[in-house]
Protein backbone atom coordinates (compact mmCIF):
# COMPACT_ATOMS: atom_id res chain seq x y z
CA UNK A 1 0.00 0.00 0.00
CA UNK A 2 2.97 2.30 -0.16
CA UNK A 3 4.39 4.12 -3.11
CA UNK A 4 8.13 3.54 -3.38
CA UNK A 5 10.12 6.68 -3.85
CA UNK A 6 11.71 7.15 -7.23
CA UNK A 7 15.46 7.03 -7.16
CA UNK A 8 17.46 9.52 -9.19
CA UNK A 9 17.91 8.45 -12.78
CA UNK A 10 21.70 8.86 -12.64
CA UNK A 11 21.86 5.62 -10.69
CA UNK A 12 20.58 3.91 -13.85
CA UNK A 13 20.26 0.58 -12.09
CA UNK A 14 17.07 -1.39 -11.76
CA UNK A 15 18.43 -3.27 -8.78
CA UNK A 16 18.34 -0.04 -6.82
CA UNK A 17 14.60 0.30 -7.35
CA UNK A 18 13.82 -1.19 -3.92
CA UNK A 19 16.34 0.93 -2.02
CA UNK A 20 15.09 2.82 1.00
CA UNK A 21 17.37 5.80 0.49
CA UNK A 22 18.01 8.59 -1.97
CA UNK A 23 21.50 9.97 -1.44
CA UNK A 24 20.98 12.82 -3.91
CA UNK A 25 18.02 14.25 -2.07
CA UNK A 26 19.31 13.21 1.37
CA UNK A 27 16.09 11.35 1.91
CA UNK A 28 15.24 8.05 3.61
CA UNK A 29 12.10 5.96 3.21
CA UNK A 30 10.77 5.19 6.68
CA UNK A 31 9.64 1.76 7.83
CA UNK A 32 5.89 1.65 8.18
CA UNK A 33 2.93 -0.57 8.93
CA UNK A 34 -0.72 -0.27 8.06
CA UNK A 35 -3.48 -1.81 10.14
CA UNK A 36 -7.07 -1.78 8.94
CA UNK A 37 -10.04 -2.09 11.27
CA UNK A 38 -13.74 -1.90 10.52
CA UNK A 39 -13.84 1.83 11.16
CA UNK A 40 -10.35 3.17 10.59
CA UNK A 41 -6.93 2.75 9.05
CA UNK A 42 -4.01 3.00 11.45
CA UNK A 43 -0.73 3.98 9.84
CA UNK A 44 2.44 3.88 11.94
CA UNK A 45 5.72 5.26 10.62
CA UNK A 46 9.11 4.81 12.28
CA UNK A 47 11.07 8.06 12.10
CA UNK A 48 14.12 7.89 14.39
CA UNK A 49 16.23 11.06 14.65
CA UNK A 50 13.18 13.31 14.27
CA UNK A 51 12.88 15.32 17.46
CA UNK A 52 9.85 17.59 17.31
CA UNK A 53 6.33 17.15 16.06
CA UNK A 54 6.73 20.54 14.38
CA UNK A 55 9.22 18.91 12.03
CA UNK A 56 6.64 16.49 10.68
CA UNK A 57 4.29 17.22 7.81
CA UNK A 58 1.27 15.02 7.09
CA UNK A 59 -0.78 15.58 3.94
CA UNK A 60 -3.92 13.55 3.43
CA UNK A 61 -6.31 12.94 0.58
CA UNK A 62 -9.17 10.46 0.61
CA UNK A 63 -6.85 7.85 -0.89
CA UNK A 64 -3.36 8.68 0.30
CA UNK A 65 -1.14 9.93 3.08
CA UNK A 66 2.13 11.73 2.47
CA UNK A 67 4.60 11.95 5.34
CA UNK A 68 7.57 14.30 5.34
CA UNK A 69 9.80 14.66 8.39
CA UNK A 70 13.01 16.57 9.05
CA UNK A 71 15.69 14.95 11.20
CA UNK A 72 17.10 16.75 14.19
CA UNK A 73 20.51 16.82 12.55
CA UNK A 74 22.14 15.65 9.34
CA UNK A 75 23.15 12.00 9.53
CA UNK A 76 26.37 11.56 7.63
CA UNK A 77 27.96 8.30 6.51
CA UNK A 78 31.53 8.58 5.22
CA UNK A 79 31.23 5.38 3.20
CA UNK A 80 27.63 4.42 2.69
CA UNK A 81 27.47 0.63 2.31
CA UNK A 82 28.99 -1.00 -0.74
CA UNK A 83 28.20 2.25 -2.49
CA UNK A 84 31.35 3.64 -0.78
CA UNK A 85 30.37 7.27 -1.19
CA UNK A 86 29.72 9.87 1.38
CA UNK A 87 26.01 10.07 2.02
CA UNK A 88 24.07 12.59 4.06
CA UNK A 89 20.48 12.19 5.11
CA UNK A 90 18.30 14.79 6.73
CA UNK A 91 14.69 13.88 6.07
CA UNK A 92 12.15 11.12 5.54
CA UNK A 93 9.55 11.06 2.82
CA UNK A 94 6.92 8.59 1.72
CA UNK A 95 3.47 8.57 0.15
CA UNK A 96 1.13 5.74 1.08
CA UNK A 97 -1.84 4.60 -0.99
CA UNK A 98 -4.55 3.74 1.51
CA UNK A 99 -6.56 0.51 1.25
CA UNK A 100 -9.92 2.36 1.73
CA UNK A 101 -11.16 5.91 1.30
CA UNK A 102 -10.73 7.98 4.45
CA UNK A 103 -12.15 11.17 5.87
CA UNK A 104 -9.10 13.47 6.18
CA UNK A 105 -11.03 16.03 8.20
CA UNK A 106 -11.49 13.73 11.19
CA UNK A 107 -8.06 12.12 11.10
CA UNK A 108 -5.75 12.25 14.11
CA UNK A 109 -1.98 12.07 14.48
CA UNK A 110 0.39 11.61 17.39
CA UNK A 111 4.17 11.32 17.69
CA UNK A 112 5.61 9.20 20.46
CA UNK A 113 8.82 7.20 20.92
CA UNK A 114 9.89 8.37 17.45
CA UNK A 115 6.87 6.72 15.87
CA UNK A 116 4.22 8.74 14.04
CA UNK A 117 0.78 7.20 14.35
CA UNK A 118 -2.11 8.29 12.12
CA UNK A 119 -5.66 7.19 12.82
CA UNK A 120 -7.64 7.71 9.66
CA UNK A 121 -11.40 7.13 9.91
CA UNK A 122 -12.90 5.38 6.93
CA UNK A 123 -15.28 7.37 4.81
CA UNK A 124 -17.56 4.40 4.34
CA UNK A 125 -20.67 4.83 6.50
CA UNK A 126 -21.75 2.11 8.90
CA UNK A 127 -25.27 1.49 10.15
CA UNK A 128 -26.35 -0.59 13.12
CA UNK A 129 -29.38 -2.78 12.59
CA UNK A 130 -31.44 -3.86 15.57
CA UNK A 131 -32.16 -7.56 15.73
CA UNK A 132 -35.82 -8.23 16.52
CA UNK B 1 36.57 -28.45 12.41
CA UNK B 2 33.36 -28.70 10.42
CA UNK B 3 29.96 -29.81 11.69
CA UNK B 4 27.47 -30.55 8.88
CA UNK B 5 23.83 -31.59 8.55
CA UNK B 6 21.54 -31.56 5.50
CA UNK B 7 23.93 -29.49 3.38
CA UNK B 8 24.44 -26.85 6.03
CA UNK B 9 27.70 -26.51 7.94
CA UNK B 10 29.27 -24.84 10.93
CA UNK B 11 32.94 -24.07 10.36
CA UNK B 12 34.88 -23.67 13.59
CA UNK B 13 37.86 -21.48 12.85
CA UNK B 14 38.96 -20.66 16.36
CA UNK B 15 36.47 -22.14 18.80
CA UNK B 16 38.05 -22.83 22.16
CA UNK B 17 37.11 -25.84 24.28
CA UNK B 18 34.58 -24.84 26.87
CA UNK B 19 32.63 -26.81 29.40
CA UNK B 20 28.85 -26.75 29.07
CA UNK B 21 28.72 -23.42 27.25
CA UNK B 22 25.70 -21.13 27.10
CA UNK B 23 24.82 -20.52 23.45
CA UNK B 24 22.91 -17.37 22.46
CA UNK B 25 20.94 -17.17 19.21
CA UNK B 26 20.44 -13.82 17.51
CA UNK B 27 18.38 -14.65 14.45
CA UNK B 28 16.21 -12.30 12.36
CA UNK B 29 12.72 -12.11 13.82
CA UNK B 30 10.19 -9.61 15.23
CA UNK B 31 11.81 -6.23 15.90
CA UNK B 32 15.25 -7.74 15.20
CA UNK B 33 15.37 -8.09 18.99
CA UNK B 34 17.73 -11.09 18.98
CA UNK B 35 20.12 -9.60 16.46
CA UNK B 36 20.32 -6.26 18.27
CA UNK B 37 20.73 -7.89 21.70
CA UNK B 38 23.37 -10.41 20.62
CA UNK B 39 25.26 -7.80 18.61
CA UNK B 40 25.40 -5.60 21.71
CA UNK B 41 26.58 -8.48 23.92
CA UNK B 42 29.31 -9.40 21.43
CA UNK B 43 30.54 -5.80 21.38
CA UNK B 44 30.28 -5.15 25.11
CA UNK B 45 31.98 -8.36 26.23
CA UNK B 46 34.63 -8.31 23.51
CA UNK B 47 33.70 -11.74 22.17
CA UNK B 48 35.94 -13.06 19.43
CA UNK B 49 34.90 -14.44 16.07
CA UNK B 50 35.45 -18.20 16.12
CA UNK B 51 33.45 -19.58 13.22
CA UNK B 52 30.68 -19.20 10.69
CA UNK B 53 27.71 -21.03 9.19
CA UNK B 54 27.27 -21.57 5.47
CA UNK B 55 24.95 -23.36 3.08
CA UNK B 56 23.80 -23.30 -0.53
CA UNK B 57 20.38 -22.36 0.89
CA UNK B 58 21.71 -18.96 1.96
CA UNK B 59 21.67 -16.02 -0.46
CA UNK B 60 24.96 -15.40 -2.31
CA UNK B 61 26.08 -12.71 0.12
CA UNK B 62 29.27 -11.74 1.93
CA UNK B 63 29.56 -8.74 4.20
CA UNK B 64 32.67 -6.56 4.23
CA UNK B 65 34.19 -5.50 7.54
CA UNK B 66 37.47 -3.52 7.43
CA UNK B 67 37.99 -4.72 3.85
CA UNK B 68 37.58 -8.38 4.67
CA UNK B 69 34.70 -10.36 3.16
CA UNK B 70 32.93 -12.28 5.90
CA UNK B 71 30.14 -14.82 6.13
CA UNK B 72 26.90 -13.14 7.21
CA UNK B 73 26.18 -15.77 9.91
CA UNK B 74 29.05 -15.93 12.33
CA UNK B 75 29.91 -17.45 15.70
CA UNK B 76 31.54 -15.55 18.55
CA UNK B 77 32.95 -16.73 21.87
CA UNK B 78 34.25 -15.51 25.16
CA UNK B 79 34.93 -18.23 27.68
CA UNK B 80 31.79 -20.23 28.25
CA UNK B 81 29.59 -17.86 26.31
CA UNK B 82 29.00 -18.51 22.61
CA UNK B 83 26.85 -16.34 20.34
CA UNK B 84 25.37 -16.96 16.90
CA UNK B 85 24.73 -13.76 15.01
CA UNK B 86 23.43 -13.03 11.54
CA UNK B 87 23.69 -9.89 9.45
CA UNK B 88 21.38 -10.99 6.68
CA UNK B 89 17.71 -11.95 6.36
CA UNK B 90 17.11 -15.69 6.15
CA UNK B 91 14.72 -17.28 3.70
CA UNK B 92 11.98 -19.50 5.19
CA UNK B 93 13.46 -22.49 3.28
CA UNK B 94 16.77 -22.19 5.12
CA UNK B 95 15.30 -22.08 8.62
CA UNK B 96 14.55 -25.76 9.17
CA UNK B 97 18.03 -27.08 8.32
CA UNK B 98 19.62 -24.13 10.12
CA UNK B 99 17.65 -24.82 13.29
CA UNK B 100 18.53 -28.52 13.21
CA UNK B 101 22.17 -27.66 12.68
CA UNK B 102 22.24 -25.22 15.59
CA UNK B 103 20.55 -27.61 18.03
CA UNK B 104 22.59 -30.66 17.06
CA UNK B 105 25.77 -28.60 17.27
CA UNK B 106 24.72 -27.27 20.68
CA UNK B 107 24.22 -30.87 21.81
CA UNK B 108 27.60 -31.86 20.38
CA UNK B 109 29.21 -29.04 22.37
CA UNK B 110 27.45 -30.15 25.56
CA UNK B 111 25.67 -26.80 25.86
CA UNK B 112 24.09 -26.21 29.26
CA UNK B 113 21.63 -23.76 27.73
CA UNK B 114 20.58 -22.69 24.25
CA UNK B 115 18.96 -19.27 24.47
CA UNK B 116 16.60 -17.96 21.80
CA UNK B 117 16.33 -14.18 22.01
CA UNK B 118 13.39 -12.66 20.19
CA UNK B 119 10.36 -10.43 20.20
CA UNK B 120 6.61 -10.59 20.41
CA UNK B 121 4.93 -8.04 18.19
CA UNK B 122 2.48 -5.92 20.16
CA UNK B 123 0.33 -3.25 18.51
CA UNK B 124 0.50 -0.90 21.50
CA UNK B 125 4.33 -0.87 21.69
CA UNK B 126 4.28 2.87 21.02
CA UNK B 127 2.76 3.37 24.50
CA UNK B 128 5.08 1.00 26.39
CA UNK B 129 7.97 2.75 28.10
CA UNK B 130 9.49 -0.55 29.24
CA UNK B 131 8.43 -3.60 27.25
CA UNK B 132 7.76 -6.76 29.20
CA UNK B 133 9.89 -9.86 28.63
CA UNK B 134 8.27 -13.30 28.62
CA UNK B 135 10.01 -16.61 29.13
CA UNK B 136 9.43 -20.17 28.02
CA UNK B 137 11.58 -23.29 28.16
CA UNK B 138 11.69 -26.90 27.08
CA UNK B 139 12.21 -28.21 30.63
CA UNK B 140 9.99 -27.97 33.70
CA UNK B 141 12.82 -26.96 36.08
CA UNK B 142 13.74 -24.11 33.74
CA UNK B 143 10.13 -22.98 33.56
CA UNK B 144 10.10 -22.95 37.36
CA UNK B 145 13.32 -20.91 37.34
CA UNK B 146 11.74 -18.43 34.93
CA UNK B 147 8.82 -17.91 37.30
CA UNK B 148 11.04 -17.78 40.38
CA UNK B 149 13.14 -15.06 38.74
CA UNK B 150 10.02 -12.96 38.30
CA UNK B 151 9.74 -13.37 34.54
CA UNK B 152 6.21 -14.02 33.27
CA UNK B 153 5.79 -17.30 31.42
CA UNK B 154 4.54 -17.34 27.85
CA UNK B 155 1.60 -19.42 29.02
CA UNK B 156 -0.36 -19.92 25.79
CA UNK B 157 0.02 -18.92 22.18
CA UNK B 158 1.79 -19.69 18.94
CA UNK B 159 5.37 -18.96 17.99
CA UNK B 160 6.30 -18.95 14.30
CA UNK B 161 9.75 -18.75 12.78
CA UNK B 162 13.32 -19.78 13.55
CA UNK B 163 12.86 -19.94 17.31
CA UNK B 164 9.84 -22.23 16.94
CA UNK B 165 12.00 -24.65 14.95
CA UNK B 166 14.87 -24.43 17.44
CA UNK B 167 12.45 -25.13 20.26
CA UNK B 168 10.96 -28.19 18.54
CA UNK B 169 14.36 -29.58 17.63
CA UNK B 170 15.61 -28.97 21.18
CA UNK B 171 12.84 -31.18 22.51
CA UNK B 172 13.84 -33.94 20.09
CA UNK B 173 17.51 -33.66 21.01
CA UNK B 174 16.95 -33.06 24.74
CA UNK B 175 18.75 -29.74 24.59
CA UNK B 176 17.66 -27.19 27.17
CA UNK B 177 16.18 -24.28 25.22
CA UNK B 178 15.27 -21.05 26.96
CA UNK B 179 13.19 -18.51 25.06
CA UNK B 180 13.25 -14.87 26.12
CA UNK B 181 10.78 -12.82 24.11
CA UNK B 182 10.27 -9.09 24.62
CA UNK B 183 7.25 -7.06 23.65
CA UNK B 184 8.37 -5.30 20.51
CA UNK B 185 7.40 -3.18 17.55
CA UNK B 186 6.33 -5.84 15.04
CA UNK B 187 8.02 -4.28 12.02
CA UNK B 188 10.56 -1.80 13.37
CA UNK B 189 13.97 -2.55 14.90
CA UNK B 190 13.47 -2.33 18.66
CA UNK B 191 16.62 -1.63 20.72
CA UNK B 192 14.46 -0.93 23.80
CA UNK B 193 13.07 -4.46 23.66
CA UNK B 194 16.59 -5.83 23.13
CA UNK B 195 17.83 -3.94 26.21
CA UNK B 196 15.13 -5.45 28.41
CA UNK B 197 15.86 -8.97 27.14
CA UNK B 198 19.53 -8.53 28.02
CA UNK B 199 18.59 -7.51 31.54
CA UNK B 200 16.55 -10.70 31.97
CA UNK B 201 19.14 -12.87 30.22
CA UNK B 202 21.74 -11.84 32.80
CA UNK B 203 19.71 -13.70 35.43
CA UNK B 204 20.47 -16.97 33.60
CA UNK B 205 23.88 -16.21 32.13
CA UNK B 206 25.73 -13.63 34.25
CA UNK B 207 27.74 -11.27 32.06
CA UNK B 208 29.27 -7.85 32.40
CA UNK B 209 26.99 -6.08 29.95
CA UNK B 210 25.24 -2.77 30.50
CA UNK B 211 22.42 -1.53 28.34
CA UNK B 212 22.97 2.23 28.67
CA UNK B 213 24.95 2.51 25.45
CA UNK B 214 22.35 0.40 23.66
CA UNK B 215 19.62 2.76 24.76
CA UNK B 216 21.72 5.78 23.81
CA UNK B 217 22.36 4.37 20.32
CA UNK B 218 18.72 3.42 19.88
CA UNK B 219 17.93 5.86 17.08
CA UNK B 220 21.13 5.09 15.19
CA UNK B 221 20.36 1.36 15.38
CA UNK B 222 16.80 1.94 14.23
CA UNK B 223 18.08 3.84 11.21
CA UNK B 224 20.82 1.41 10.27
CA UNK B 225 18.69 -1.72 10.62
CA UNK B 226 15.81 -0.55 8.43
CA UNK B 227 16.68 -2.62 5.36
CA UNK B 228 17.32 -5.82 7.33
CA UNK B 229 14.03 -5.25 9.15
CA UNK B 230 12.11 -4.82 5.91
CA UNK B 231 13.55 -8.01 4.39
CA UNK B 232 12.89 -9.88 7.63
CA UNK B 233 9.29 -8.65 7.64
CA UNK B 234 8.83 -9.94 4.07
CA UNK B 235 10.17 -13.34 5.10
CA UNK B 236 8.04 -13.41 8.26
CA UNK B 237 4.94 -12.84 6.14
CA UNK B 238 5.91 -15.77 3.92
CA UNK B 239 6.24 -18.09 6.91
CA UNK B 240 2.83 -17.19 8.35
CA UNK B 241 3.97 -15.08 11.28
CA UNK B 242 0.44 -13.71 11.64
CA UNK B 243 -0.52 -17.00 13.31
CA UNK B 244 1.09 -15.63 16.47
CA UNK B 245 -2.03 -13.49 16.84
CA UNK B 246 -4.32 -16.53 16.87
CA UNK B 247 -5.45 -18.49 19.89
CA UNK B 248 -4.44 -22.12 20.31
CA UNK B 249 -7.34 -24.57 20.15
CA UNK B 250 -6.55 -26.63 23.21
CA UNK B 251 -6.77 -25.29 26.73
CA UNK B 252 -5.48 -27.50 29.50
Amino acid sequence: MSVPRKLPTDSGSEWLAGAMWDHVEGCLEPLSEIQETELEIILRVDIPCVKRKEDISVKLTEDSATIEAEMEKVIQYEKWGTFQRQARFFRYSKTFLLPSKIDPEFSKARFKNKVLELRLPKKERHFTVNVD
Amino acid sequence: MTFSIDGMSIYETGLMESQNPVILCGLPDIGLVGIIAVSHIIKETGMEEVGYIDSDLFPPVVVFHHGEPKYPIRIFQKGNLIALFTETALSPESLSPLSKLIVKWAKDKGASLLVSIGGIGVPNRIDLESPKVYGAATSLPMRESIKNLGIPLMEEGFLVGPYALISKESKVESVLNLLLLAESFPQYPDPGAAANVILELKKFAPMDVGVKSLTERSEEIRMNARELMRKTTENMQKMGKSQEYELPMMYL
